[in-house]
């Protein structure tokens, strides 16, 4: 079977728009598939663009500066939560305390319930941007990000995140 | 001068423009940019307000104030 009839095929008329100038969004590179059935093939989606955003967004620097506007971001007590255990709290009018975690998926806790949310922005951003959006959505715009999160409803809490709970003077109410 | 942080994978990028020339190409430039920003699915907040003022979701680029954050579109995860 060749790669065109195949799930690679597939793959890549689902990624290909036939209106979109790929050439053009994408700074004129085209990504190049290598390996057995694909060795050579111009597939039309931008490998290279999405590897080095993905790249960038975990590197230091861009960790660095996030992190610099998150904290510029906050109010004291958020500020202190954060330099003291990693992570911080936000009040959400009529759904009570949330705590927002140091990581990408299922990093919001209801304070209230133990639930987890997950709730993540669609381009590659820096740890520290996803924390600040979420703050931002929580406490500006909360429908729209409970309509949009994932909600774990079981306590899924962890160890570390049951000592975080304790640590911020609250308890997980089962 | 009127700030826009567009979060990415760089931490935010900014964008700068003068309210005072209502034709300016940077005025223009960053209206266009921010509208073609919220019809993709981001959502804006006025931060850093002043006076004590909570931040604020906006989407009108007339009422942006000093600082405005722009978070691209969310999805469930």
């Amino acid at each position: 079977m060749s790669w065109r009839s195949g799930w690679l095929g597939r793959l890549v008329r689902l990624f290909r728009d036939p209106d979109d100038d790929l050439d053009s969004r994408w700074g004129g590179e085209r990504a190049v598939l290598r390996g057995h059935g694909a060795r050579g093939l111009d597939a039309g989606y931008p490998i290279r663009a999405w590897t080095e955003q993905a790249a960038a967004a975990r590197s230091q620097a861009s960790e660095l500066r996030a992190r610099r506007l998150l904290c510029r971001m906050l109010d004291g007590e958020q500020k202190r939560e954060l330099q003291q255990h990693g992570c911080f709290t936000v009040k959400v009018q009529g759904r009570g305390m949330f705590c927002i975690l140091p990581r990408s998926t299922f990093n919001v806790l209801s304070l209230e319930t133990g639930a987890a949310y997950c709730c993540n922005i669609e381009a590659f951003v820096p740890i520290s941007d996803l924390m600040l959006a979420q703050k931002l959505l929580l406490e500006n715009d909360p429908e729209h990000f409970f309509s949009v999160a994932n909600r774990r409803s079981e306590v899924c809490a962890g160890s570390w995140e049951e000592e975080l709970v304790r640590s911020l003077g609250r308890s997980l109410r089962v | 001068m009127k700030t826009i942080r567009i979060l990415d994978s760089s931490g935010d990028r900014v964008v700068e423009f003068d309210d005072g020339e209502a034709t300016s190409l940077a005025r223009r430039e960053a209206q266009a940019l921010f509208e073609r920003m919220l019809s993709s699915g981001s959502t804006a907040f006025k931060v850093n307000r002043g006076e004590g003022r909570p931040d604020e979701k906006v989407t009108d680029f007339s009422a942006l104030e000093n600082e405005t954050i722009v978070v691209p579109r969310v999805v469930g995860g």
